[in-house]
């Protein structure tokens, strides 16, 4: 799970789009069970971020994944269940 | 009307929903288009335009979106984020991909299927957007006024329903004669006793959502490699040739035309607004074959 976690961390944290004290914190890992919610993406960013995370550890990533799983260790343990080591 | 009813399964968070799904099917396929419909509307009213483009050779998809129609209704708001509605995509590209697949979407249909292009990276040989506001528009919130009249209104007599309808959309009157009866059954539907519109209330506040956003999708025309038109009427509000501008002249695939001859939104229920999205596939089309 940690590596999902790591992967989702790098990629949020690689988008200008995020910035600010939020950005901050998760590049601080302060903060690394923030809800993707309060980090007020609008929809293009929020793909922007599915597609990002795509690349970073392969196979398909909806934004539908992100309700779903609505924080980042929710999303690495999902992925984590679901998938094997990131590619 | 020989279009084939279809269903498919829609799985979010636990949740299971029925999407109907209207296919047009050819013998002799040139490509596939898949249509997506505006909030309050449903697959139906793109038989007119279903016609036309299956005498030119193309199959044409057409669903229901969740809470539109003959799909299940999810009677909660929250149910109908655009999360939902682009895995309704993924799964409907699942069942329908094909080698030449060209996508249309009106309005809020649109809007899903530009997020859905930008989410998937799928390399689209063409994407109509009709009417489709591509930043936060005042426009969008009104329209869902005219969306909740219509929602709320439930009469003993279907009379009284289509007089209604045509209030709000008078340019249904003017459907061709042979397609009426198979639009207005798709739009009614019979609940205790009473006529009323056939989709859920609960749809229209998630467009209420996504209008309340200073939402600006312009930034997405950078990633569509692929011919795409962009068609609003001469009366639409979402018409935005200046911003459009800039894109325009840097990509030969983006197409841009705000000239459309139809009352706002557009219907596509007459040959006269179908024919510039028939000459796009054409000229798509054309392209391909030379």
């Amino acid at each position: 799970m940690e590596q999902f976690r790591n992967r989702i961390i790098a990629t949020l944290a690689s988008m200008d789009q995020i910035s600010g004290d939020r950005l901050e914190s998760l590049r601080a890992s302060v903060d690394a069970d923030a809800d993707f919610v309060d980090l007020e993406m609008d929809s293009l960013t929020a793909l922007d971020f599915c597609v990002g995370l795509e690349d970073a550890i392969g196979g398909a990533i909806e934004p539908a994944d992100l309700v779903e799983h609505p924080s980042i260790n929710a999303l690495a343990r999902h992925l984590a269940k679901t998938r094997g080591a990131p590619v | 009307m020989h279009d084939k009813k279809e269903s498919l399964t829609i799985d979010f968070a636990g949740r299971k929903g029925e999407m109907a799904v209207r296919h047009w099917p050819v013998k002799q396929s040139r490509g596939r288009v898949l249509c997506l419909h505006g909030v309050g509307s449903t697959g139906a009213e793109f038989a007119v335009l279903a016609a036309r483009l299956n005498e030119l050779g193309y199959d044409v998809v057409c669903p229901d979106w969740l809470g539109h129609g003959d799909s299940d209704y999810l009677l909660n708001a929250n149910a109908y984020r655009w999360e939902v509605y682009v895995r309704s995509v993924v799964v409907l590209m699942k069942r329908y991909n094909a080698s030449r697949m060209h996508f249309l979407g009106v309005s809020w249909g649109g809007m899903m299927l530009l997020l859905y292009l930008v989410g998937s990276r799928f390399l689209a040989t063409s994407a109509t957007f009709v009417d489709v506001p591509l930043r936060m528009n005042p426009a969008l919130l009104q329209s869902t006024k005219g969306m909740r009249i219509l929602s709320a209104a439930a009469f003993d007599t279907r009379d009284e329903m289509e007089a209604l309808l045509y209030a709000r959309r008078p340019e249904l009157r003017d459907v061709p004669e042979n397609w009426r009866e198979y639009l207005l059954e798709a739009r009614f539907a019979r609940r205790a006793g009473k006529y009323v519109m056939k989709y859920d209330e609960a749809a229209i506040g998630m467009l209420e959502a996504y209008g309340s956003t200073q939402f600006d999708n312009f930034r997405a025309l950078d990633r569509f490699g692929f011919e795409c038109l962009f068609l609003y009427g001469r009366m639409s509000p979402f018409r935005d040739p200046a911003r459009f501008r800039p894109y325009l002249a840097r990509y030969p695939n983006l197409h841009y035309s705000d000239m459309l001859d139809a009352a706002h939104p557009p219907s596509l229920l007459d040959a006269h607004q179908t024919a510039p999205i028939e000459a796009f596939l054409e000229k798509v089309t054309a392209a391909i074959e030379a």
